[in-house]
């Protein structure tokens, strides 16, 4: 599947990075307003990312501080010709919450427990009043996609993406060959990104 | 299917999301630096789609304390940087003490302040062996006049406080206790931002008047009825209306045992007891 051929970025996040830049801009010129509007846009995400990955109310906040200070900080670190913003300040998030979560040793905790609760949450649920305008505009398309992975997708895509496995560390976990995880892997994000362009 | 497709587009999908370990790892990495492309713009497709995963993980709200916490500390490191600005502009206009050093040597000068100044921003790393540095050069530069050299010093110290302070800040354990003005001055107000693990707290206070002639501000902490010393602050207005001291308890306290936190001002820094004039209090409400 050669995703070049078929996806583009759909026009709304083009749209909604446009925005991002224009935050970062005011951000550089000190303007706390701007980053104030940055927090309540992306705040919730990241935090409830962080709390999946951590499970832990000072950890996950000490990180969410961590991160917006630096974008204020060092607004100029984005680089638009990487991806969008939203992506990017995701990337940074998960990565530094797998890190803190690696350093407190939580893979030591048994697999087969680890196993028994991995699960995409795939019910449709509406976050009311609070939610934000992104997770309304992707919710179902993103859960429409996953329902279209089998269960052994779904499994190694929680373990990579939440968990922070390695293919070689999920191979392990699940008594498979590596080339059988990574061809998971490798089908499931990409059906899910088929998905979202279609949708767009 | 090319040759290329099976090789290298099935690593795509797990380098986005940070799977892809071991030989696979190494050779997808080499692949991507001889610049491919391909892999290249379906990696940043493939990263954007995992970025968006997590709209389907239950919502949760962050407590309103954080969007607090950030708040206060972009303020500081804002009111920071306009100090940093403001000391590079008086550096720029200290007067000339030393005609007679060659151009060369004072522009030699002139980059280490910038370097020191840029060195403050991102001070999070490195800072100490910065510092360390500039005192290197600063020996080696004895005949550059001891005006500047007195000046450059200050300056370190300035900077190696306002380290301490943001370093407090960005302690990830922050306890922050707000300080009420009094009846004296019931304009001013104050915090205690307080690092329980380093036993280190910056206490920030505003519109709170000069210290009279000859006083100086003293910091108590009440702890089971008994006050403990905590630092003499001497109170100047040199942040603008802000001022932040940073403050090292010599015991190791727990900030809920606080019962009153408030500063007198005293005649010497050697009381035992404070005086009846408090200038900023905490009460632990029972």
């Amino acid at each position: 599947m050669n995703l070049n051929n078929e996806l583009a970025p759909p026009a709304e996040s083009s749209g909604r990075n446009e925005e991002d830049i224009l935050l970062l801009k005011r951000i550089g010129d000190r303007d706390e307003l701007a980053l104030t509007s940055l927090y309540d846009k992306y705040s919730k995400i990241l935090y409830s990312l962080t709390m999946r990955i951590l499970k832990s109310v000072d950890d996950a906040e000490g990180i969410i501080h961590d991160i917006f200070l630096e974008v204020w900080n060092k607004p100029n670190d984005y680089q638009s010709n990487k991806g969008s913003f939203f992506s990017w300040l995701m990337n940074m998030t998960r990565n530094r919450s797998l890190t803190r979560k690696r350093s407190r040793s939580m893979h030591k905790q048994s697999h087969m427990a680890e196993l028994n609760s991995l699960s995409f949450h795939t019910e449709t649920h509406h976050g009311g009043a609070s939610s934000s305008s992104l997770i309304d505009e992707y919710r179902d398309s993103v859960l429409g996609a996953i329902n279209k992975l089998n269960g052994e997708e779904q499994q190694v895509l929680i373990l990579a993406y939440y968990e922070g496995y390695s293919q070689s560390e999920i191979g392990r976990i699940v008594n498979l060959p590596i080339d059988v995880i990574k061809f998971r892997i490798d089908d499931a994000l990409r059906t899910i990104s088929s998905q979202l362009q279609r949708r767009s | 299917m090319s040759s290329h497709d099976e090789k290298y587009s099935g690593s795509c999908a797990g380098y986005a999301i940070g799977a892809l370990d071991g030989k696979d790892l190494q050779e997808f990495e080499a692949h991507l630096k001889e610049g491919c492309a391909s892999c290249g713009s379906e990696l940043s497709i493939l990263k954007e789609a995992s970025a968006l995963l997590p709209v389907t993980i239950p919502q949760l709200n962050p407590s309103p304390e954080l969007k607090e916490r950030i708040e206060f500390s972009a303020r500081l490191s804002q009111i920071v940087r306009k100090d940093i600005d403001k000391t590079e502009e008086e550096q720029v206009e200290q007067p000339d003490e030393h005609p007679d050093i060659k151009p060369a040597v004072k522009a030699k000068h002139s980059a280490i302040v910038m370097g020191m100044l840029i060195a403050m921003i991102v001070m999070l790393i490195g800072f100490s062996v910065y510092i360390y540095s500039l005192f290197r050069t600063l020996e080696d530069q004895k005949n550059a006049g001891v005006g500047t050299q007195a000046l450059l010093v200050k300056a370190v110290e300035e900077l190696e406080r306002k380290n301490i302070i943001l370093d407090v800040f960005n302690s990830r354990d922050l306890k922050l206790i707000q300080l009420h003005g009094t009846e004296f001055n019931p304009d001013g107000y104050g915090q205690l931002i307080w690092d329980p693990a380093a036993q280190t707290a910056v206490l920030h206070v505003d519109n709170l008047p000069q210290a009279a002639g000859g006083k100086v501000y003293i910091l108590w902490v009440s702890i089971n009825r008994q006050y403990l010393f905590a630092q003499q602050c001497s109170l100047i207005t040199e942040w603008g209306a802000q001022n932040y001291f940073q403050i090292k308890f010599a015991k190791n306290i727990d900030a809920n045992d606080f019962e009153e936190i408030f500063a007198t001002q005293e005649f010497n820094d050697k009381v035992s007891y404070p005086s009846e004039q408090r200038y900023l209090f905490y009460k632990k409400v029972k």
